[in-house]
Order: structure tokens, then sequence, then C-alpha cells
């Protein structure tokens, strides 16, 4: 039972920003969940054939999530818009929150270009290099890495944290 | 080097914990993943065999075929070619006998007057007495055949 034990392991590492990845790319939860499941059962039956299994698993992911958006495209944008403006579906912990704070960082999170948003949540939750980010997504590191400092200039902007820069 | 403070920020907020409905029906399809591989490479294992088996037949048949009617070449249907008997010396049964390719070399050998000689003597030969292997072991000259 080593096997289970593994992707367990797998999935207590990377679950929750693998989550928070498939939330972005899908119109819904469910979708989501759908795209989780055939990422990680995909990644996990390939996984030893990979040169980065982190990466690969983050590119099952996404290829995944895109099928998925093929298959739901029109349904999709009904249902992000209706799950915007009802205000469900939150990517962070925003419920349980007392500080403000958590709700607008996940607005300002949903204000940014999808391409910047992957790779920040990709750098910053998940803790994957720009290497990785790049395998996953099929672009150059140096890519990843600009989309990266966009994404934060963004942030920062959309915060307020301008006093921020180091 | 300084981290960005934003940066930090990010980082401390505790993402939602995967949906345990999620992680139970990646634990199903997992496994149920893990019994088809299982039945799939079985399959595979057998037809793998097979082929294997099929191959040693298919080999051992040949093998046989090849002992039976002889290597390649005698199987191509071409004669073989063989060593020229020569005998000892030229003398002036080389008159009476074919040009061959061994007696030119062996009159070369000697003189050239030997091979002028006995290239005279082949080409005032008349044809259809001593060129032809057919004709000459029958009793037939061209002059004799019907038409």
């Amino acid at each position: 039972m080593a096997d289970v034990d593994d992707w367990n392991q797998w999935l207590d590492r990377h679950g929750r920003t693998l989550m928070l990845l498939a939330r972005q790319w899908t119109a819904n939860a469910d979708q989501a969940a759908d795209a989780m499941q055939e990422a990680f059962v995909r990644f996990w039956s390939r996984r030893q054939s990979a040169l980065d299994p982190t990466a690969y698993l983050y590119a099952c992911l996404k290829r995944a999530a895109v099928d998925q958006h093929r298959q739901v495209n029109r349904r999709r944008r009904r249902e992000r818009a209706v799950a915007r403006e009802e205000g469900v579906d939150h990517w962070l912990n925003v419920s349980d929150a007392i500080d403000p704070r958590i709700g607008e960082i996940e607005a300002a999170l949903r204000e940014l270009p999808e391409d910047q948003r992957e790779v920040l949540t990709m750098k910053i939750w998940g803790r994957l290099t720009f290497e990785q980010i790049g395998t996953a997504l099929e672009i150059s590191p140096s890519t990843a890495a600009s989309r990266y400092r966009y994404a934060l200039e963004k942030l920062r902007v959309m915060l307020g944290a301008k006093e921020g820069v180091s | 080097m300084t981290r960005d403070p934003l940066e930090k920020e990010l980082e401390a907020l505790e993402l939602p914990e995967t949906p345990g409905n999620i992680r139970s029906r990646i634990g199903c399809a997992i496994e149920s993943n893990r019994g088809g591989i299982s039945g799939r490479s079985e399959w595979r294992n057998s037809l793998l065999k097979a082929a294997a088996a099929g191959l040693s037949v298919a080999a051992s048949v040949l093998v046989a075929i090849w002992v039976i009617h002889g290597h390649l070449d005698r199987s191509t249907g071409l004669p073989r070619p063989v060593a020229t008997a020569i005998k000892g010396d030229m003398g002036e049964d080389h008159l009476n006998m074919h040009m061959t390719l061994a007696l030119y070399m062996q009159a070369q050998s000697k003189t050239g007057a030997a091979l002028d000689s006995m290239l005279n003597a082949d080409a005032a030969r008349p044809i259809g007495v001593s060129r032809g292997p057919m004709l000459r072991a029958g009793s037939q000259s061209l002059d004799d055949l019907e038409y």
C-alpha cells in the first residue's frame, strides 16, 4: 500500500495549489474537481516517465482544465459570470477570515490576467521554480519569471502596497 | 536578499483544504486505473509470449528449409563456378580444347608466340565443330542440321 501513501503525500503537498489553479481554469467547483481527478490519475499512471514529476503534475492539470474548457466552453462563461456575481466558489479561505485583507487579495487575484495569475499561483503556493513553471505551462523560464514580476506589480498596485517594494 | 513583503503576505495565506470527496474520488480512480493497467499488462504479456512462440516456429521452419534445399547460392538456380582443370603442359592438344581463361593465361605466361599461336589456331577452327560444346559432343555440325 506504499503507492496509496505516496499519492496521498503528493495530494497533501500540492492538492491545495492544484485546486486553486483548477478553480481558476474552470467555470466552477464541480468542473475543477473533475479536472483535478482526471489530472491526478493521468499524472499518477505516467509519473515515472516524467523528467520532472512535479512540473508534469501541473501540466496534467492544465491539460485537463483545457479539455474541460473545450467541452463546456459556452456554459463555462455563463456559469463563471453567475459565480462571480453570487460571490461563491472562493479561491482563498475568505469565509473564515477575520481580516478583510484576504478578501481584497482574492479580488485582486481574480483581476489579474490568467497567464500571470497561473504563474503567480504556482510560484507562491506551489513553490515551483521558474524552470518547473515553464515546463508545466510550455513557456520559457524567463517568460515565467517575467509574468511573475508583472503579476506582483499589478497586485501591489491593486492592493495599494507600493510601500512593500524592497 | 530581502524578500518582497507582498510575496511573504501571499505565502502566508492559507489555501482551502483539498475537499475530502475529491480525495476519495482520486483514490477510487487510481485504484480502478491500477486494476485496468494490471489487466492490460497481463494481456500484453500473453500477446508477447504468443508472438515469441510464433517467431520461434517460423525461424525453425526457415532453418529446416535451408538445410533441405541447400544454401542460398543453389537456391538461385545459377550454376556454381567450377575451377577448370588444366593439364600439365599445353602442347598441340590445346588446339582441340576450348578457349578458356585458364588456357589463355597459361599461354600468356609462357611466351607471346605461344599465345599468338593459340589464338590463331582457335580463330581458324571451324565454328560448328569445336567451339560449341553441344555440337562437339554430338556427331552433328552446323552443316548437318536440317532446318
